[in-house]
């Protein structure tokens, strides 16, 4: 018992980092112990109104707390689609997304 | 080896080490409370980690922090401490699985730490008027290697261009209790202050294991530590990670005795 449990606590504890490591990501992970060694993405977002009135929103602003391992990305545009009010696209960092 | 693993070790430092683990989830638990109410407002990113989790609510939120804490006390007095364990353990798995947002590196070493204390029979530690008794060696080990993994991993993740130019670094050290002066936020002192942050990490991470650099190395890990709490925004969840690798620092001599208290009772 004590045995097979030190075996897949090393396996584990030390493959998961290990391979967060190898593959390099450019935003920290989460489960690799990752702890202050790559900078939070500043990204800001636009929304684009239907009125032509543009609003900025940082992630600060949407998230209940921004981190370093959140795919910023993937949930900060579709969400600004879903509740902004009259928001036809969005901004952010030459890329864009239509709502 | 797996005679020593299950070798019985005295547990008057490993019920320290609950005593300040579970004061630590009990502050911890009052930082995650505006996190988790934060949450619960319609107007905020959800991204739950299983489709299956229940949605962010106040209900939950306090629920979930009201059980957190009183676990986390008991947990901390060692009064029914194979139950209040596993209650606490739930507790932190539940917030680290509600969302992306809930996950911290911090919460999940609290997790482990639980876990291990609990599965060690951390209760009979440290309690006054009571005996001391004692445990199996691996769940300690665990609790050893485990922060000198944690360690490890954040130093070796640190070396990469940005974190070694001092850039990473210069915008972490902000916020804090005490400011950087910007006399020294220049370039080169922020690079020369990451490459010790790597040294640093990695000494604590191997030298624990060696009994004669164990005691220099508690007041390394001291200094860095309160170096964070003091320079680094998010002040109370820094200590709280603090405390959490102070509770186990002791812990390196049990597993692995200095030759001057091989003989003795800790």
């Amino acid at each position: 018992m004590a045995g097979f449990l030190l075996a897949v606590f090393l396996g584990v504890q030390l493959s998961v980092p290990t391979v967060l490591v190898i593959r390099g990501d450019e935003r920290s992970q989460r489960f690799g112990w990752q702890m202050f060694s790559k900078g939070s993405p500043a990204t800001e977002f636009t929304v684009v109104l239907g009125s032509g009135e543009e609003v900025t929103v940082t992630p600060g602003d949407v998230l209940a707390r921004p981190r370093g391992d959140l795919p910023l990305i993937e949930l900060i545009p579709p969400h600004l689609c879903a509740t902004f009010n009259g928001a036809v696209r969005i901004l952010w960092e030459g890329d864009s997304r239509e709502c | 080896m797996l005679t020593w693993l299950v070798n019985p070790v005295p547990t008057r430092r490993l019920g320290w080490a609950r005593l300040v683990i579970g004061t630590a989830a009990a502050l911890r638990a009052l930082v995650a409370l505006p996190v988790l109410l934060r949450l619960s407002d319609p107007e905020v990113v959800k991204a739950p980690n299983f489709a299956w989790m229940p949605q962010p609510s106040v209900v939950i939120a306090f629920v979930l922090v009201a059980l957190w804490l009183v676990s986390a006390v008991l947990f901390a007095t060692g009064w029914m401490n194979q139950v209040w364990g596993y209650v606490l353990f739930a507790c932190l798995v539940f917030m680290l699985a509600l969302d992306l947002q809930t996950y911290s590196n911090h919460l999940y070493l609290m997790a482990l730490l639980v876990l291990f204390a609990t599965l060690a029979g951390s209760a009979p530690g440290f309690k006054f008027g009571t005996a001391d008794v004692s445990v199996p060696r691996w769940p300690i080990l665990l609790m050893c290697l485990q922060v000198s993994i944690v360690y490890f991993f954040a130093a070796v993740t640190k070396i990469n261009d940005a974190f070694l130019s001092g850039a990473t670094l210069a915008g972490v050290l902000n916020g804090g209790v005490l400011t950087l002066p910007d006399a020294l936020r220049t370039p080169a002192f922020m690079s020369s202050l990451a490459l010790v942050a790597i040294v640093t990490e990695l000494s604590l991470a191997l030298g624990f294991w060696i009994s004669r650099f164990r005691m220099p190395l508690w007041f390394v890990g001291a200094g860095f530590h309160l170096s964070m709490v003091a320079l680094m925004a998010d002040t109370a969840e820094i200590a709280v990670f603090a405390m959490l690798m102070f509770a186990v620092y002791p812990l390196y001599d049990v597993v692995h005795p200095r030759p001057a208290e091989s003989s003795t009772e800790y």
